[in-house]
C-alpha cells in the first residue's frame, strides 16, 4: 500500500515537467483528452493556458453552454447572448485566419429554428483555417435539415474528418471535397438519391438513418469500417453496391432491404471481415455465412406480428468468437448444432428466441453465456466446464423459470427477474426451484424489481429446503441480492 | 531479407556515458538518424545523444523492436506501471530521436494520467499534486475566488473561462 501511495506520488510530482515540453507535444497530449479535461488542465497555470490557448481545437455545445457559460455572461454583462451568437463571436476573436484548426466541434440542440447563415458561417471560418476534423451536430426536437451548400467547405483542403447529423445534403456537390477524407460519417442527414464515391483513403463509412438514399455506390480499396442504417420511414429500398472493399473488417447493415443472395455474394469477398453485425433486415430468410476470419457476428431479425423464417448457416465461420442472436426463429437443434461446431466461441448471447425449448449447451471454450427473455423454454443443459460468466434474466417470478442444469463451478450467475403482477404460493415455488440449479456456482446474483419475491411466507419456511446450502458441495458461495425498488444492497455470503 | 545483407550496427552515447550498439533495422526507425545511417557506419562513428539516458534508450529500442501487433502489450506492462518520469523521459527521446509511434502512444498514456489528475475536484488540490504554482495575476485569482463564494464549485469551462479571459 505504502509503495503504491508512493509511485503515485512520483507520477504526479513528475507531471509539472510535462509543461517544459514543446508546444505540439503538449498539443499532441490534450488531443487524447476530452474537452472538459483539457480545459480542467489550461486554468492550471499560464503555461498550460497558453497551450490551451494556441491549441486548435474549437468544441462547442449547446447543452454546456446553457448550462454553465451563458448564466456567466448573463450575470456579469446582463447580456442575454445565444449560443450561435457566442460560437461566431468566439471564433473570430481566437482564430486568426493563419492558424491551423486541428477539430472544430459544433454540437447543437436547437427548441426552434435556427438561422442557417449562423450555421453556415460559422463553419465556413472553420474551414478557413483549414480544419481537419470537422464534426457538426443539430439535433432539433422537430427533423428540420439545415442546408449546407458545398462552398462552405471549399477551403478547406486537408478535411481528414467529417461528421454531419441534421443536414440537408446535395451529396453529387460534395464527391470533390471527400477526396481527402478518411472518416465520413452522415446521421439524420437529407440527401440526395444517389451516393457515389471513389476513394482511396477513405477508411470508415456510416450512413446512418439519412432520409432519401436509393443508391449507394462506393468504390473503397482502403475501407476498414462501413454501416448502414436506413432511415425509419423511408419509402423505397436502398441499394448498396460495393466493391473492392478488400480491407474491409467491421460491416453493419439495419433496417436493409438487402437480399439473401446480396449477403452470400458480397460477405466471401470480404477476406479479413473480422465484425458483422445485421440488423432488422427483412428480406433475409435463409443463408449461409462464409467468411474465414470472422469473430463477432451478431443477428437481429426482422420484428413482424408473424413469425419470420429464418435460416442461418455459420458452419463456415471456423474463428468466430462471439455469437449473438436476437428474436429470430432458430430451432433448439440449430443452437446445440452451432455451438459445439463453433469451436472457439468465447461469447453466446441468446435474445429472444421465442421457439427454443429445451437447449444443449456443449463448448469447451465457452467463457461468457448470456440468455435473455427466452420465453418458451423449458430447460437448458449447459455443458461448459470453463465458463466463468451466465446471466439469465426476462423471467417473471409467477411465470415458470426454466429448469438450467450448469457444468461449470467456476461461473458467476447473474439472475434479473421482471416485475411479477401478484405473488402466489407457486411463485415461491418456483424461485425455490430455480435458485436450487445455481448451488453449486462460485458467486450468484440475484436482481429483483421489489423485495416482495424474497420474503418468502412463514409458514413455507417451514416446510422448504432451503434452495442453496444443501446443494453447494465446496467452497464459499456469494449471493449478492440487488434490490431495484428498495435502492438496498445486501450481500450475504454462506459458507 | 535481412540475411542476404549483413545487417550493420550503429553505435549511440547516451547521456550516462554508456555506449549501445543498435542494429540497423531498428535504427533506421528513428527518423532523426535514419539519413546518416550510411556515413556513420562507414567512418564507424559514435553518435551523442545527449538527452537520452541509457534505461531509456533500452526502452526505446525494446519498442523499436517488437512487431507493430506486439507494441500495445509491451506499452500495458511496461508504461502503466511506470511513472510519470519515466514517461517523461520516454517522450523526450521519442521526440528527439523522432519515433512517430511511441510519441503517440507515450501522449496517449499521458493524457490517461491527465485524466486521472482531473477528477480531483478543487484546482488547488490539483496544483498540490502536481507541483505546480498558480502563477495567474492577482486580480483572476480574486474573482475566481469571489466567483466561488457566490456560485459554489465552480465548473471546469467557467474556471477556464474567466481565466483566458481576463488574461488577455
Amino acid at each position: 500500500m505504502e509503495m503504491e501511495k508512493s509511485r503515485k506520488e512520483l507520477t504526479m510530482a513528475a507531471f509539472d515537467r510535462f509543461s517544459d515540453m514543446p508546444d505540439p507535444i503538449v498539443h499532441h497530449i490534450m488531443s487524447f483528452l476530452p474537452t472538459k479535461s483539457a480545459t480542467r488542465v489550461s486554468a492550471l497555470s499560464k503555461r498550460f493556458n497558453s497551450a490551451w490557448l494556441s491549441y486548435p481545437v474549437f468544441d462547442f455545445d449547446e447543452a454546456l453552454y446553457d448550462r454553465e457559460v451563458f448564466p456567466y455572461i448573463y450575470r456579469t454583462s446582463g447580456k442575454e447572448l445565444k449560443f450561435l451568437d457566442f460560437v461566431l463571436a468566439s471564433l473570430k476573436k481566437h482564430c486568426p485566419s493563419n492558424i491551423y484548426m486541428q477539430r472544430f466541434i459544433l454540437r447543437a440542440w436547437p427548441c426552434e429554428l435556427i438561422s442557417e447563415d449562423q450555421i453556415q458561417n460559422s463553419i465556413c471560418l472553420a474551414a478557413d483555417c483549414n480544419v481537419k476534423e470537422l464534426i457538426v451536430k443539430i439535433q432539433g426536437s422537430q427533423e428540420n435539415y439545415y442546408r449546407l451548400p458545398r462552398t462552405t467547405l471549399q477551403n478547406a483542403k486537408s478535411l481528414s474528418v467529417l461528421k454531419l447529423s441534421g443536414f440537408s445534403l446535395e451529396l453529387e456537390d460534395w464527391i470533390p471535397c471527400l477526396n481527402l477524407v478518411e472518416d465520413l460519417s452522415l446521421k439524420s442527414c437529407s440527401v440526395s438519391a444517389n451516393f457515389m464515391l471513389s476513394s482511396a483513403k477513405l477508411t470508415n463509412l456510416n450512413l446512418r438513418y439519412c432520409r432519401g438514399l436509393e443508391k449507394i455506390e462506393i468504390d473503397a480499396l482502403n475501407l476498414q469500417s462501413f454501416s448502414y442504417i436506413q432511415y425509419l420511414e423511408e419509402q423505397h429500398p436502398c441499394e448498396i453496391n460495393i466493391s473492392h472493399f478488400k480491407n474491409l473488417k467491421s460491416l453493419t447493415i439495419e433496417g436493409s432491404a438487402i437480399s439473401d443472395d446480396w449477403l452470400e455474394y458480397h460477405v466471401p469477398k470480404f477476406v479479413l471481415l473480422r465484425n458483422l453485425k445485421l440488423v432488422a433486415c427483412r428480406n433475409l430468410q435463409k443463408f449461409e455465412i462464409v467468411a474465414l476470419n470472422l469473430q463477432s457476428f451478431s443477428y437481429t431479425a426482422y420484428c413482424h406480428k408473424e413469425q419470420h423464417p429464418c435460416e442461418i448457416n455459420l458452419s463456415h465461420c471456423k474463428n468466430l468468437k462471439s455469437l449473438t442472436i436476437e428474436k429470430p426463429n432458430i430451432t433448439d437443434d440449430w443452437v446445440e448444432y452451432h455451438v459445439s461446431k463453433l469451436v472457439l466461441l468465447r461469447n453466446l448471447k441468446l435474445c429472444a428466441c421465442r421457439n427454443l425449448q429445451k437447449i444443449k449447451i456443449n463448448n469447451q471454450q465457452l467463457k461468457s453465456f448470456e440468455l435473455f427473455g427466452c420465453e418458451k423454454l423449458l430447460k437448458a443443459k449447459i455443458e461448459a466446464p470453463n465458463l466463468i460468466s451466465f446471466d439469465c434474466s426476462g423471467y417473471a417470478l409467477n411465470s415458470c423459470c426454466p429448469k438450467i442444469i450448469l457444468s461449470s463451478t467456476l461461473a458467476h450467475v447473474q439472475v434479473s427477474f421482471v416485475a411479477a403482477r401478484s405473488l402466489t404460493t407457486n411463485s415461491f415455488l418456483n424461485l425455490r426451484d430455480f435458485l436450487s440449479c445455481f448451488g453449486h456456482c462460485k458467486m450468484l446474483s440475484l436482481s429483483f424489481v421489489s423485495d416482495k419475491g424474497l420474503i418468502f411466507p412463514e409458514e413455507m419456511r417451514k416446510y422448504l429446503v432451503r434452495p442453496l446450502l444443501d446443494l453447494r458441495h465446496e467452497g464459499w458461495v456469494m449471493v449478492i441480492i440487488k434490490l431495484d425498488g428498495v435502492g438496498g444492497r445486501l450481500a450475504l455470503a454462506c459458507t | 531479407m535481412s540475411s542476404s545483407k549483413k545487417s550493420r550496427i550503429v553505435k549511440f552515447k547516451t547521456s550516462d556515458d554508456k555506449t549501445f550498439e543498435v542494429e540497423e533495422a531498428v535504427a533506421v526507425q528513428f527518423e532523426t538518424i535514419k539519413s546518416m545511417i550510411d556515413y556513420v557506419c562507414a567512418n564507424d562513428c559514435t553518435i551523442p545523444l545527449p538527452n537520452v539516458n541509457a534505461k531509456t534508450l533500452a526502452m526505446v529500442v525494446e519498442w523499436c523492436k517488437k512487431h507493430a501487433d506486439e507494441r500495445d502489450q509491451l506499452m500495458e506492462v511496461d508504461v502503466d506501471e511506470a511513472p510519470g518520469a519515466v514517461l517523461y523521459d520516454l517522450l523526450v527521446a521519442a521526440t528527439y530521436l523522432r519515433v512517430e509511434d511511441l510519441i503517440h502512444r507515450v501522449s496517449q498514456r499521458v493524457s490517461k494520467m491527465v485524466i486521472e489528475i482531473g477528477k480531483l475536484p478543487e484546482e488547488e488540490d490539483v496544483r498540490k499534486t502536481i507541483n505546480i504554482k498558480s502563477d495567474f495575476p492577482p486580480q483572476v485569482e480574486e474573482e475566481l475566488r469571489k466567483l466561488r463564494r457566490t456560485l459554489g464549485p465552480l465548473s471546469d469551462v467557467l474556471v477556464l473561462f474567466v481565466s483566458s479571459g481576463l488574461l488577455e
